[in-house]
């Protein structure tokens, strides 16, 4: 064999070898997705079958007769929103204050905020929901929204990318007479614009596939998000509606891959960057 | 203009200075946000454990360190601690090795590597509780595709999540799928930061694959790799999504985390006291981790700089 003849090989085995992961990573999502199409006689068949025989959307109509489908999607979707704004602006302005600020005592809350980098969220959780329930923050999106949406790793980050602005760029503007809150929308924001989204859509996505916090802070029906609604159709002990489930389940996660396929460039830069968290 | 001018380069003390007062300002919201959402709730954290409290809303009574007696002397809670790092270790070493390859591999194509490594990222965002909805459908002994696929290659069938000894690994099995794509991300990034020269040198020194991967590549993707490790291990101690969604901690407590007890002692026993006990433990083993961390990078770049 040739040199090249035998690099080809090589070459074919490995997408060949890619290919089958990309198969083992997909297929669940397949599973699930094709359960979600099988009419129950399908669901029950023993051995499985891999597709449906007369794909059905019975399935989805019972998912929208029995849950609020687009009362927790709006719920989720306001709540994922909602804590991404807030860390974006915020965690940039305090992130451009520690970067660019040289003033007496910025550098220990620096090291405060790193400090926090630590604390796993559940040593914040079980004194918080205590909190909520005494001041009537349970069951409001606020309530589930306001605890993290200003996270410790959110100013890290945006500190980080804040040390990149050229300082002639502020000093210019301070010479032209704009004022440190101009400076902070008009210059700092659109020069931080790449950390912007790539903290944005990784603290959209964390937010939304959130299940603890959410989980014990939202137990009225009305105010579930998408993650807590699956959540309350789990039983180990009686049989599971797997046709139900799964049609529930494609909906839940559809939207988050749709948005995964709009942004996927962004995403994985974020998470290069960034190590995803939020 | 000179006070502006000098800003950025040194201290400067007078708080009242117009501009540098913005400072103060800008930065409100972050230590506000660390008062009342980081500092104030670990504080109270340790303070609750403390204490007996029965119910969110009820009166606490001071019981010493009663709360922390009685989870030592309870065997579920050593059960919990085992299963916590036996999970660690079924997840990590494998899930980081099998990203490394894949991700060497990734690194040795041109065509389509970003067209994989996105297709690999894809559980990665599908959140844990659809994904753990999933598997489990897929684990059901008699219904489930997994068990048909083991008969088809002439395998006895597997109880999977109901299987005292089988459940632990099956659901490790699935965090190892997920997080597949989020390694190969992180490794990649360090692989592609790894000079081209270094490898045409070792070409020139007829160095084979082998010898580059173990004398060029892992040294230097080290890095990345700690990162994933430690990134990984934090979280997967903390594990309770999976539980929760999979199992519900049994069979029996074959699957009870220190995260699923700290859960079950609040919401289903309404012991808040003995929840932030458990929560303390969990808190410590994280900063013992976190410390070995720090201590792995200060050595490291004293080495290396």
């Amino acid at each position: 064999m040739s040199y090249s003849t035998k690099k080809d090989a090589k070459q074919i085995i490995t997408y060949v070898v890619l290919s089958i992961v990309a198969l083992i990573i997909l297929f669940p999502f397949f599973w699930m997705i094709s359960t979600a199409f099988k009419p129950n006689t399908d669901i029950i068949r023993r051995p499985p079958i891999f597709l449906p025989t007369e794909p059905t959307l019975v399935h989805f109509q019972r998912v929208f007769a029995q849950v609020q489908y687009f009362r927790m999607l709006y719920n989720s979707l306001f709540v994922a929103g909602m804590t991404t704004l807030i860390t974006i602006f915020f965690s940039t302005m305090v992130g451009y204050a520690l970067a660019k600020y040289r003033v007496v005592g910025l550098n220990l809350i620096f090291i405060l905020i790193l400090s926090g980098l630590m604390i796993p969220p559940f040593t914040i959780a079980i004194p918080l929901y205590i909190v909520a329930t005494q001041i009537r923050l349970v069951n409001t999106l606020w309530g589930v929204i306001i605890p993290f949406s200003i996270s410790n790793f959110g100013i890290f980050l945006m500190r980080q990318y804040c040390l990149g602005i050229p300082q002639d760029l502020i000093s210019a503007a301070r010479i032209d007479g704009a004022s440190e809150f101009t400076i902070l929308i008009r210059i700092v924001f659109p020069v931080v614009a790449t950390g912007c989204t790539a903290l944005g859509i990784l603290k959209f996505l964390l937010t939304w596939n959130d299940l603890f916090w959410p989980l014990i802070m939202l137990t009225e029906e009305a105010n579930k998000t998408l993650t807590v609604l699956l959540a309350t159709f789990i039983d180990f002990e009686r049989f599971v509606d797997y046709g139900l489930l799964m049609a529930m389940t494609t909906l839940v996660v559809l939207p988050v891959i749709f948005l995964f396929v709009v942004f996927q460039r962004r995403i994985i830069e974020g998470v290069a960057l960034t190590g995803m968290k939020g | 203009m000179e006070a502006r001018m000098s800003i950025g380069k040194k201290f400067i003390h007078d708080i009242s200075h117009p501009i540098l007062r913005w400072g103060y300002i800008f930065v409100i919201p972050g230590l506000l946000s660390y008062l009342l959402f980081t500092f104030y709730p670990t504080i109270r954290s340790l303070i609750q454990s403390l204490h007996l409290i029965r119910g969110a809303g009820n009166p606490w009574v001071f019981n010493g360190i009663n709360n922390y007696l009685d989870i030592f002397k309870d065997k579920i809670f050593w059960g919990s601690l085992k299963n916590t790092f036996y999970y660690v270790a079924l997840t990590i070493p494998l899930g980081t090795i099998i990203s490394l390859i894949l991700a060497v591999v990734l690194n040795s194509i041109v065509k389509a590597r970003g067209f994989f490594r996105a297709l690999y990222f894809i559980p990665s965002v599908a959140g844990v509780i659809a994904v753990g909805i999933v598997f489990s459908w897929m684990y059901e002994p008699y219904l489930g595709v997994l068990n048909l696929l083991l008969s088809k290659l002439g395998f006895p069938r597997l109880n999977w999540l109901r299987d005292l000894k089988m459940a632990m690994p099956s659901i490790a099995v699935m965090n190892i799928w997920q997080t597949l794509g989020y390694n190969v991300v992180i490794f990649l990034a360090g692989l592609l930061a790894i000079p081209a020269e270094l490898y045409e040198a070792a070409d020139i020194d007829g160095a084979k694959p082998l010898r580059k991967l173990l004398s060029i590549t892992i040294p230097l993707v080290a890095p990345s790799m700690w990162f994933v490790i430690i990134n990984n291990t934090i979280r997967n101690l903390q594990v309770f999504s999976e539980i929760f969604v999979m199992t519900g901690g049994g069979p029996g407590h074959a699957t009870t985390t220190v995260g699923f007890r700290v859960y079950q002692y609040a919401f289903l026993y309404l012991s808040f006291g003995k929840a932030s006990a458990n929560v303390m433990v969990l808190l410590l083993i994280i900063l013992a981790v976190t410390l070995m961390q720090l201590r792995f990078f200060e050595r490291r770049t004293q080495v290396e700089f």
